[in-house]
């Protein structure tokens, strides 16, 4: 994964062993996740969820109401590129671009509040290496 | 010059069913006398036509085997159960006919045995095979790879939507790789190339400058792979800078290894800026082209191919063209006219360059190790990868947050809606990192070129479950990462501190920069004629070329407030 080997470097826990480096990776998320979900109601917990899970008429919905131009949008003709094929998981171009543009609409600084997650966490981590 | 061109002939594909069909019932009979004992076996094939008789049952005409051969039968079985050629009349037993018998024998084998490897080698290891039969001039066998190679490619471009450069690309590089096959042992004669690796081999480049090659070696390829040509260049000029970097080796050393990327003056920038003016057409634009070669002779040639754009170190662009029907395949020429493009009706008098101009082709070679990586870089090919149910389920399972925030006096329903929000926060810090990884893709490359010095990190972290820290947001890590505990982060600050991401690193360009700060290109390319006019101590732009950045280190306070505040960062 592309942010997992990103996430290693910048976390700076190269040295760590796998699982080591997957705990904290998960940890990572994991805080991400929970800061920017005190931004974000129930209800679009669950609209992400329904996302996520692939509910096309949750995904056409949110699409039309947020990005109706997406088809134009360069980012998902490179995701439509992509999962062109070999996509035995039914993983869509729509799915995966409403999954990114959802936390960008919803989160829209959601890039400053990763970056305070990272801080704390390397900054917890330095403390714990002595 | 090993030909690009890649065959495709159906019955080639009916030839290998034909022949898989053979190797199968040649092992029925292993251990048996192959010819004269009609009823045990199939054959003899006339190389490239598919002709089998129908197993067991001699008789002269067509037939379909049990298998998808299909076929007239030329050499056939007569009643003492010995083979006969329908052409010669000879029997497999006669000693005119024994050799040939034993030919397609040997061949099956081969074939048997080269179908199964050839399907399991890579593409550079292909590559190699394609050229190693060249040079033994067995174009059957040779045939036969390119069409393994042909079905690779086809297979893995269909599945990353590769474009036709893109696919240029791949078998340019294929094609140079046979070439090296071709030519490493014996038979060839081509003048010393300071650009080939072989050149290179007596040069001891330091450990950490060939690790440091090696990632941008990755980083290219997968430029190339991308037709990112900015960032193509970008890439090389860290590569010179690299080896400019290398203390205590000669000047002579260090030119050939400089040779070996010739890299010093190849800059894409230029090429592009050209674009915009139309002075000159775009790498993109151009490559695959058919135009027309003028040399000095005064001589007009139609039917070349643009292969490559380079730039010379006096500046000057010249263009590699090809025709497949000419012996001088890859010849440079400073300028061409195209036949069928309407933006670029007619160029200059076109005049060929003399051949030292060949050093500076930009050196593929040593991508070869890096195929793989070209066949699978697509940034959001592995993005993708993170939608997979598949890989959340195995993620979710194998972490520990099954049981984050969930308590045994909780009732099953509210336990199950705990693990229900987890599993989806758990996604949504997933693909925020995902996402600003895919926008700052160059930032993994900047990062593996960074050190760490973490050796002392201990390895106990990771290992205790933790305790609840209360609160539905609360975070209960289950690795300590100190009292704080994540409860104090502060989360969406007015304005996030970005020093890190002005910290310009060795060989960054603006665009590196600015996909860094999650800008894009084109606001790099709108914001670089305002940066180089306000700051022109830290930015630069040779002739013709685009806008660089003068320095590493952390751009001025001044700059940076400047696109802080111009892009609302």
């Amino acid at each position: 994964m592309l942010e997992d080997s990103v996430a290693i470097k910048e976390l700076e826990i190269e040295n760590l062993s796998e699982e080591q480096q997957q705990n904290v990776l998960d940890e990572y998320k994991m805080q991400i996740g929970e800061a920017l979900a005190k931004n974000l109601s129930e209800e679009q917990l669950a609209e992400f969820e329904s996302i996520i899970n692939g509910d096309q008429a949750v995904i056409d919905s949110w699409l039309a109401g947020n990005r109706p131009d997406y088809l134009n949008d360069s980012r998902y003709q490179e995701i439509a590129e992509a999962t062109s094929a070999d996509n035995p998981e039914n993983v869509t171009p729509d799915k995966v671009y409403a999954t990114t543009a959802w936390l960008e609409v919803t989160n829209p600084d959601f890039s400053s509040v990763v970056e305070s997650v990272k801080k704390n966490i390397k900054a917890n981590i330095s403390d714990f290496t002595g | 010059m090993v030909s690009r061109e890649i065959p495709r002939n159906d019955s080639r594909e009916k030839l290998a069913d034909a022949e898989r069909a053979v190797d199968k019932l040649k092992k029925e009979v292993d251990g048996q006398e192959a010819f004269g004992v009609f009823d045990e076996f199939i054959g003899p094939l006339p190389e490239g036509e598919i002709r089998y008789s129908d197993y067991a049952q001699a008789r002269e005409g067509v037939y379909e085997s049990e298998y998808d051969a299909k076929g007239e039968a030329r050499a056939f079985p007569e009643g003492d159960g010995k083979f006969r050629d329908a052409s010669t009349g000879q029997f497999a037993s006669e000693p005119g006919d024994y050799d040939s018998n034993k030919y397609y024998n040997e061949k099956f084998e081969n074939t048997a045995d080269s179908e199964k490897s050839y399907e399991d080698m890579t593409l550079q290891e292909l590559a190699k095979k394609w050229g190693e039969n060249d040079r033994i001039d067995d174009q059957s066998t040779v045939a036969e790879i390119l069409t393994v190679i042909d079905d690779k490619i086809r297979e893995k471009s269909e599945s990353m939507g590769w474009s036709k450069e893109t696919l240029d690309l791949h078998y340019a590089t294929l094609a140079d790789i046979a070439d090296r096959a071709r030519s490493t042992e014996g038979g060839d004669n081509r003048e010393a190339n300071p650009g080939n690796v072989e050149s290179r081999e007596d040069i001891a480049i330091p450990e950490e400058v060939q690790e440091k090659l090696k990632g941008l070696r990755a980083r290219l390829a997968e430029a190339l792979a991308a037709d990112d040509t900015a960032e193509e260049y970008s890439i090389l000029e860290e590569m010179t800078k690299a080896i400019n970097s290398i203390e205590g080796i000669s000047d002579e050393t260090r030119q050939k290894l400089l040779d070996g990327i010739s890299i010093q003056e190849v800059v894409g920038a230029e090429v592009d800026s050209d674009v915009e003016s139309d002075a000159k057409p775009s790498l993109e634009f151009v490559i695959g082209s058919v135009v027309t070669v003028e040399r000095t002779s005064g001589d007009r040639e139609n039917g070349w191919t643009v292969t490559d754009i380079l730039t010379r170190s006096d500046g000057t662009v010249v263009y590699e063209v090809s025709r497949p029907d000419s012996e001088s395949d890859g010849d440079l020429v400073k300028n061409v006219s195209a036949e069928n493009l309407a933006s670029w009706q007619s160029g200059p008098e076109a005049e060929a360059v003399d051949e030292d101009a060949v050093l500076e082709k930009i050196d593929i070679s040593d991508l070869e190790d890096d195929l793989e990586k070209i066949d699978s870089a697509n940034k959001w090919q592995g993005a993708i990868d993170r939608f997979r149910p598949s890989y959340w389920a195995s993620r979710w399972n194998t972490s520990r947050f099954m049981k984050r925030q969930i308590h045994d006096e909780m009732t099953p329903e509210e336990q199950n809606k705990r693990k229900n929000r987890n599993r989806v926060l758990f996604f949504v810090g997933g693909v925020a990192l995902g996402i600003l990884a895919t926008k700052g893709y160059d930032l993994i490359q900047d990062a593996m070129n960074s050190g760490v010095g973490a050796d002392s990190l201990p390895t106990d972290i990771g290992t205790g479950t933790g305790a609840e820290a209360g609160g539905d947001l609360g975070v209960d890590t289950g690795v300590d990462f100190g009292a704080d505990n994540g409860a104090d982060i502060p989360l969406a600050p007015d304005r996030p501190d970005l020093s890190a991401q002005f910290n310009i690193a060795p060989g960054d360009g603006g665009i590196a920069l600015f996909n860094r700060l999650g800008l894009t290109e084109a606001q790099w390319y709108e914001a670089q004629g305002d940066l180089i006019s306000k700051f022109p101590s830290e930015f630069y732009q040779p002739d013709g070329m685009a806008v660089r950045i003068n320095s590493s280190g952390p751009l001025s306070s001044e700059a940076q407030e400047y696109i802080r505040t111009r892009f609302n960062i």
